[in-house]
């Protein structure tokens, strides 16, 4: 909980990492390429005092996650998104098992998300449901643009991605989050694309399908697709710690976002160990759209700062949030940003 | 300087063909960013040996899509060639992890799809080339838009407007893009229109221009991000390596703003 000039923020962050990328786990010359274009974004965006050495910053520790998230961080619940890379590192890179094994240290602050690729079949849904018996999953995290074998990626339309999400339905996984980001492989499509979201989305509306990074690159398509499908959600990770050096850009990508999508599908996250949630809510409750950009954008109200910091994220998970830091309803009041919004 | 006759005209010829060079790279654009290289600092260095000319560039990650890597490695090659006195061309693209398939491949003349048979398709790089002028075209007009609108024009003014009745600095960027997508460009043809060339009608014209300034900020954004990695990754003076000539600043600085 972070607590600024009287009001309460509940906070939730919806993306973080516990990974290993030590030399001694690192396989290859791609899992070395990639701790490092991590490092960057770490330095690239990050206060000085927030940069890490880079040994810490391939494996800290259980108890730097402890202490940056709980600690310092303001984290009331932190939810783990795995991201395997078993090609990059010999015992994977951020798994939904090293998760999971801290997450059972801290049962009431951490949640545990599972992954699935359709292209594993029938044997991949079993495992699915492994995962889902063993930690009581309520939300996964898939990479369309993995390369695998001959396949150059796939999307949440495919046929056999169609069963997965059917599963998920079944086993009570209703948060489906989608990185759409940068693929290693070269591919001549766009990694980025989020038409795949539009179709499953409106075949799935019981599912809430969070697109991490907000789409960013594609962000004009992303609007789009969440303006014309209600479950769709705006994750924020990597958006965020544009706050720091370039807040005109964060104002004008945040204000983009609740234009199309509005307050209540747009989610914090980290992105913990890139970034560090401490010094993210500290501004992020202190920022305002600059005065200029506010005629197009509108201003933030306390009551829209309160749902992307955690509100919003506590609805889709059933995490239970303390009477002080809600919503407080007020007669005639709205916490709407702006005028002219697309019903959600 | 040089002095005496002979070396002047040495030092003069030299002067202008590095500058056609530069000229040249400055036609070559980031296709996702709507920029060009040698404004983002892509550019690390230029030598030129006579007809020989050899440019090595730099992106700002190790692993930058691969497909846009090669676009922009084709593009340098195909413009440095063109220029009359160039007999050789090297292009290099440095520290990436397809570095060697890219380079040899552009090299060799290959396409695409030939130099990473098993991980792509044929044909697409078009496509994708296509999409992304298209998104250059929308973000022109919504810095187009944000200008007339801020000078008090209606939407049925800027819906009735054509390209000749505003300042070329102002459209440079938009007919460029248009005319590479093989769009109507000439002064007669209307300034706003949709992503097929057509004209948008003065009741569309504020969606239209809302969707433009959503392509702005994505674009500005992920230039913001890619500038900041790339001066990250070889330090800060990363983006002044060489001298931005193309006028698209002049219409493109601040990128939605």
């Amino acid at each position: 909980m972070y607590t600024k000039d009287g009001v309460d923020y509940f906070v939730v962050d919806g993306h973080i990492h516990f990974w290993d990328a030590s030399e001694e786990n690192t396989a290859n010359k791609y899992g070395e390429g990639f701790i490092r274009c991590f490092y960057d974004y770490q330095r690239n965006l990050s206060p000085a005092e927030w940069v890490w050495p880079l040994e810490k910053f391939r494996k800290y520790s259980e108890q730097d996650l402890v202490h940056d998230l709980f600690e310092t961080g303001y984290v009331d619940v932190g939810i783990f998104q795995p991201t395997y890379l078993s090609e990059f590192y010999t015992d994977g890179f951020n798994t939904t098992e090293r998760n999971g094994r801290l997450a059972a240290k801290h049962p009431d602050r951490l949640i545990v998300n599972g992954a699935f690729d359709p292209r594993a079949g029938e044997a991949g849904l079993a495992e699915l449901e492994r995962l889902a018996a063993q930690w009581q999953l309520r939300g996964v995290k898939l990479y369309t643009a993995e390369w695998r074998g001959s396949s150059k990626g796939w999307k949440l339309s495919d046929p056999g991605a169609h069963d997965y999400l059917a599963k998920c339905a079944e086993l009570g996984i209703r948060n489906i989050h989608i990185h759409k980001g940068p693929t290693i492989w070269p591919l001549n499509r766009d990694a980025f694309d989020v038409a795949d979201v539009d179709h499953a989305a409106t075949a799935f509306p019981e599912l809430n399908f969070i697109v991490e990074h907000s789409g960013l690159p594609r962000l004009e398509d992303f609007c789009w697709i969440a303006t014309q499908e209600p479950n769709v959600y705006a994750g924020l990770s990597v958006v965020m710690p544009f706050i720091h050096s370039r807040p005109r850009y964060f104002a004008q990508v945040l204000g983009e976002l609740l234009y199309w999508l509005d307050e209540d599908r747009i989610t914090f996250g980290s992105d913990y160990a890139i970034w560090s949630p401490r010094w993210l809510v500290e501004k992020f409750v202190d920022f305002q759209i600059p005065e200029d950009l506010q005629s197009e954008y509108g201003v933030l109200t306390t009551g829209v700062k309160r749902k992307i910091l955690g509100l919003n994220l506590a609805r889709l998970y059933d995490i239970k949030v303390p009477e002080s830091a809600q919503v407080a309803v007020v007669a005639g009041q709205t916490d709407r940003m702006s005028a002219g919004q697309v019903p959600a | 300087m040089t002095r005496g006759t002979v070396g002047a005209t040495v030092a003069v010829e030299a002067a202008e063909r590095s500058d056609a060079v530069t000229a040249a790279l400055a036609t070559v654009l980031d296709p996702e960013l709507d920029r060009p290289i040698t404004e983002l600092g892509f550019v690390r260095s230029v030598s030129i040996d006579s007809g020989r000319v050899e440019a090595r560039l730099r992106l700002p990650t190790y692993f930058c899509a691969p497909n846009f890597a090669w676009l922009m490695v084709e593009d340098a090659r195909r413009m440095l060639a063109a220029l009359p006195w160039v007999t050789d061309v090297t292009v290099v693209l440095e520290d990436h992890f397809a570095s060697d398939e890219i380079n040899q491949g552009v090299a060799c003349g290959r396409e695409f799809a030939e130099a990473f048979p098993l991980l792509s398709d044929p044909d697409r790089l078009g496509e994708l080339r296509r999409t992304f002028l298209r998104k250059g075209c929308l973000a022109a007009q919504a810095r187009l838009g944000r200008r007339l609108t801020g000078h008090g024009w209606t939407v049925r003014q800027m819906a009735e407007a054509r390209l000749r009745d505003l300042p070329d600095r102002l459209t440079v960027t938009l007919v460029r893009r248009r005319r590479a997508l093989g769009l109507p460009a000439d002064g007669v043809d209307p300034v706003f229109t949709d992503e097929q060339g057509r004209p948008v009608l003065p009741v569309d014209m504020e969606a239209h221009l809302r969707r433009c300034r959503t392509t702005a900020v994505g674009i500005g954004a992920n230039t913001e991000i890619c500038e900041g990695l790339l001066a990250t990754r070889y330090g800060t003076a990363a983006g002044t390596t060489a001298v931005a000539l193309d006028n698209t600043r002049a219409d493109s600085a601040g990128g939605a703003a």
